[in-house]
């Protein structure tokens, strides 16, 4: 029986390859990425979970886009990279199938026969569901739109990529009007977070 | 070996509108050091929520989980590790509410 380690080396190679064939490159710290258009670059992660029973594995894919021109403002505003890809929008891919949920892919080391379907599909839900989602938001509005909304994102990643956004749209009174608001939210904190936002808000109020 | 579905809401709860962001990940704290968490979700309102997934009636939290839980709950915390950077969260994130299902 192959261990876990060893499934799990052999599915991501599996995987990487795959990927490969689809012109998603691994860079910058483990995400694949694939070149959408000037701005745009699409990206796959892959979240492993080792510490099922029996000596399974788990593998979901992560879909997004990184919009470059975001992601480089806000690292000449911040000190240290705030975040830990550079993905502006990001979604389990299992939320953009027909039934909206976490999907996790499940590989036992005992069915090793069935592993390559198991990699097909999970091929086959990233071209279908995260391509579609990646070509639809190449834009820097549909960027913004999703942002705004708090789709694709969570509050911790939202409140430097929508003022940066704002930014490159021309729409400095919006963003410093938000950056006041996140500053004024987290008025008397003292953690790490919030010292390194203040950190970027003023940086960005002095743009 | 079928796509396994993890809980999209709270058992016992009318399902609510939270997503999975990350599954298996490293929490670490200023004090008193690190956890792993098996999830960490996006509510309704768009905050990161830690998950902690406890099975039978005499599970619960072993003590080094309940201290870094209640720092990460106090004064926030990092997210170390491949699966958290796969997932994009942010590298810091202030107070962070914690549920145990």
């Amino acid at each position: 029986m192959a261990t876990n380690s060893a499934l799990a080396k052999s599915v991501l190679r599996e995987i990487q390859d795959n990927l490969q064939a689809l012109s998603f490159c691994k860079k910058r710290g483990g995400g694949f990425y694939k070149e959408l258009g000037k701005d745009t670059e699409g990206y796959v992660g892959l979240n492993l979970a080792t510490r099922l029973p029996n000596n399974r594995i788990g593998i979901s894919s992560i879909v997004g886009v990184s919009y470059l021109p975001i992601e480089d403002r806000i690292q000449k505003l911040c000190i240290t990279s705030p975040f830990l890809n550079d993905a502006t929008l990001t979604t389990a891919v299992g939320y953009l199938t027909p039934e909206k949920r976490f999907l996790q892919w499940v590989f036992d080391p005992a069915l090793r026969d069935i592993v390559d379907s198991e990699i097909a599909k999970i091929i086959r839900s990233i071209e279908q569901y995260g391509l579609p989602f990646m070509q639809e938001h190449t834009s820097l509005d549909s960027i913004i739109e999703e942002l705004e909304a708090t789709r694709y994102t969570v509050n911790d990643l939202r409140r430097y990529r929508l003022p940066a956004a704002y930014l490159l749209a021309g729409k400095r009174d919006e963003a410093l009007k938000l950056v006041g608001q996140e500053l004024e939210a987290m008025r008397g904190r003292t953690d790490p977070a919030a010292s390194q936002y203040r950190v970027f808000a003023q940086a960005l109020q002095e743009q | 070996m079928p796509a396994q579905g993890l809980p999209d809401h709270e058992p016992g709860q009318v399902p609510c509108r939270v997503r999975l962001f990350c599954g298996s990940l490293i929490i670490s704290t200023s004090f008193p050091g690190r956890a792993r968490a098996d999830f960490v979700y996006r509510d309704a309102d768009g905050s990161l929520v830690v998950g902690e997934a406890k099975n039978g009636s005499t599970a619960a939290l072993n003590p080094n989980q309940k201290s870094v839980y209640g720092e990460l709950q106090k004064g926030g915390g990092q997210f170390v590790g491949g699966n958290a950077r796969e997932a994009g969260l942010p590298q810091s994130v202030g107070p962070t509410q914690v549920r145990v299902f």
